[in-house]
């Protein structure tokens, strides 16, 4: 389900940036963390558990848990919520 | 090589900060080793530098007073790496840290000051693992520093103060607060307000959190916990109880509410991988939110090179990690021979150590509403997620407990919880608690996890890598790997 317009409006954003997820595009704002990105994009499940397969998403948002983990420009396990996106960033959520 | 200072600085939040500003100008050199993108920790958060510009007014004093200590951090003498996790120290003052670029350095210094902060803790229940269900502090977070609000309707709730701070500023960002509730009954608060005379200002601050949400007509409901969080792969209800005092639900008192986030906090507990692992002290102390960095009035570990200061030495919030931070920066610049005027610095010291014990009694006040009470962990069903990272639920901890296993270091070896990514940071605090229920224990019977190098998972090419030609201890950790 796609949650819109969650992006608070009173923040000036600075330059628009091109994200993939799974090879979909997505307009982003240089300096966003990237686990914001992809709930504004409507992406909350992030990955998979390991042995119940239960969907899960960010939960601690401040590198503690490892909940987020994606996989970033071929680098697995990525802790979205302290990676900030840039221009061409290719992000893959596996078992959505 | 390892890299020389007199003094390194171990995380940037407020006691950090203050310790900087303490420490610079006395011709010290001094290290700052901080995980995050920015300074300024948890607490201040502020929108990133990185993101734009944001045009809500700074409102809370110590934000202000943050920014100004930020500035600090360009002073001559004073080296910051940002970004930096730690994934070891040693009591002769041996630090390690990985750095953005994957790379493993060694810092050596006579003095370090551990100021790395707390994380939250959490009450588990069904559903808290589905997607949409978050930490107060996550929800804080994409708010305050990444300007994105977590949900379109949000229930926000837990224990402490936190839950009321998010609901006013989700409030106040326009989001949508679906409800509000706390684990406190009304009178329990309210005796609590009566005991705060010195913290009019906190106490301020959340009444104007709670207009906000009188205004928005957002239900506010006390004495209160989490049934069960349900959805189809995502949060989509959630049902809360009315429990009686010993955490017991009230049958009767449910109610459903439609959401897409659930923001749940439970207070705080320090981050004490690494004092642990170099060896200091820890002890267990309600009133400061359980375990603990064992510390003198001057911040000093039971280790004479390592200090503590934050929420490390017991919650109490951020007005006494900036306190802390400065009493440990005098005492070392004492000790180093860089005073600057020994008599006001005396007195300086001595005025910050009447405060900091004003601050220990507020924190007291708020550790005492965070207790988690029998019933909470009691009446949840077995399948009830506990370790996130193994997916080890409480049946199986239940099971351990029922043979004899009654430690964190022996459940985990008998169940693997604790034993993913995240090393026990979020179950260690919650299975001490199961623990001490079943056994009708004290939580001080039940320390935390054994922590081993590396602190943090690290990739073995990263060690391979690491430079570890002038110490012997570079070896010993390679080989516990």
């Amino acid at each position: 389900m796609k949650l819109p317009d969650l992006r608070i409006s009173s923040i000036e954003r600075k330059t628009p940036v091109t994200v993939w997820v799974n090879d979909h595009q997505v307009t982003a704002y240089e300096g966003e963390p990237l686990h914001a990105v992809l709930l504004a994009a409507g992406y909350r499940e992030l990955r998979r558990s390991v042995s119940e397969a239960e969907h899960r998403g960010f939960f601690c948002g401040m590198g503690v848990c490892y909940e987020c983990l994606v996989t970033v420009d071929n680098n697995l396990q990525q802790r979205a919520c302290v990676m900030e996106v840039y221009d061409g960033m290719r992000i893959e959520i596996d078992g959505i | 090589m390892a890299s020389r200072h007199n003094v390194i600085i171990v995380g940037l939040g407020l006691a950090g900060l203050s310790a900087v500003h303490t420490l610079k100008g006395r011709g010290l050199s001094i290290l700052v080793l901080d995980e995050n993108r920015s300074p300024g920790g948890q607490y201040i958060r502020g929108v990133s530098r990185a993101l734009g510009t944001d045009s809500r007014p700074v409102r809370e004093r110590l934000k202000r007073v943050g920014y100004r200590l930020a500035k600090d951090l360009d002073a001559p003498g004073v080296s910051l790496k940002q970004g930096a996790q730690i994934i070891g120290l040693e009591a002769d003052g041996s630090v390690w840290a990985l750095g953005e670029d994957d790379r493993i350095e060694k810092h050596y210094a006579e003095k370090i000051i551990l100021a790395t902060g707390a994380r939250e803790c959490f009450m588990p229940f069904p559903g808290w693992t589905l997607p949409g269900v978050i930490s107060t502090g996550a929800a804080q977070i994409l708010i305050k520093s990444a300007g994105v609000l977590p949900g379109r309707n949000i229930l926000v709730g837990g224990s402490g103060p936190l839950p009321l701070a998010l609901a006013g500023e989700i409030s106040a960002a326009r989001g949508r607060v679906r409800g509000y509730w706390n684990q406190a009954t009304w009178s329990q608060q309210l005796r609590t307000l009566t005991y705060c005379r010195h913290h009019v200002a906190k106490v301020v601050l959340g009444m104007q959190c709670m207009a906000r949400l009188f205004v928005s007509r957002s239900p506010v409901l006390h004495g209160q916990k989490v049934l069960e969080a349900r959805g189809n792969n995502v949060v989509e209800e959630v049902v809360l109880t009315g429990m009686s005092h010993d955490g017991y639900s009230i049958e009767g008192s449910e109610r459903t509410f439609t959401v897409d986030c659930l923001a749940v906090g439970y207070g705080f507990v320090p981050n004490l991988e690494l004092p642990i692992l170099a060896g200091c002290e820890i002890e267990y102390d309600s009133t400061k939110g359980g375990w603990i960095v064992k510390v003198d009035d001057s911040m000093q570990s039971s280790i004479q090179s390592i200090f503590a200061a934050g929420e490390l030495s017991g919650i109490a919030g951020a007005e006494k990690s900036m306190i802390e931070g400065s009493v440990a920066g005098l005492t070392i610049a004492d000790r180093l021979g860089a005073v600057n005027d020994r008599a006001a610095e005396q007195q300086e010291l001595f005025r910050l150590q009447k405060r900091r014990q004003r601050e220990i009694a507020f924190g007291a006040l708020l550790n005492a509403l965070s207790q988690p009470s029998p019933g909470m962990i009691l009446e949840l069903p077995d399948e009830t997620m506990i370790c996130r990272c193994e997916d080890i639920n409480l049946g199986q901890i239940r099971a351990q407990i029922r043979n004899g296993f009654t430690t964190l270091d022996t459940i985990k070896k008998a169940t693997n919880s604790g034993m993913g990514m995240c090393q026990g940071r979020t179950c260690g605090p919650i299975i001490q608690e199961i623990i001490a229920v079943y056994t009708k224990g004290m939580p001080e019977e039940c320390s935390p996890y054994t922590v081993r190098n590396p602190v943090k998972p690290i990739r073995l090419s990263a060690l391979a890598e690491a430079d570890c030609s002038d110490h012997s201890s570079a070896s010993r950790m390679n080989e516990e790997t």
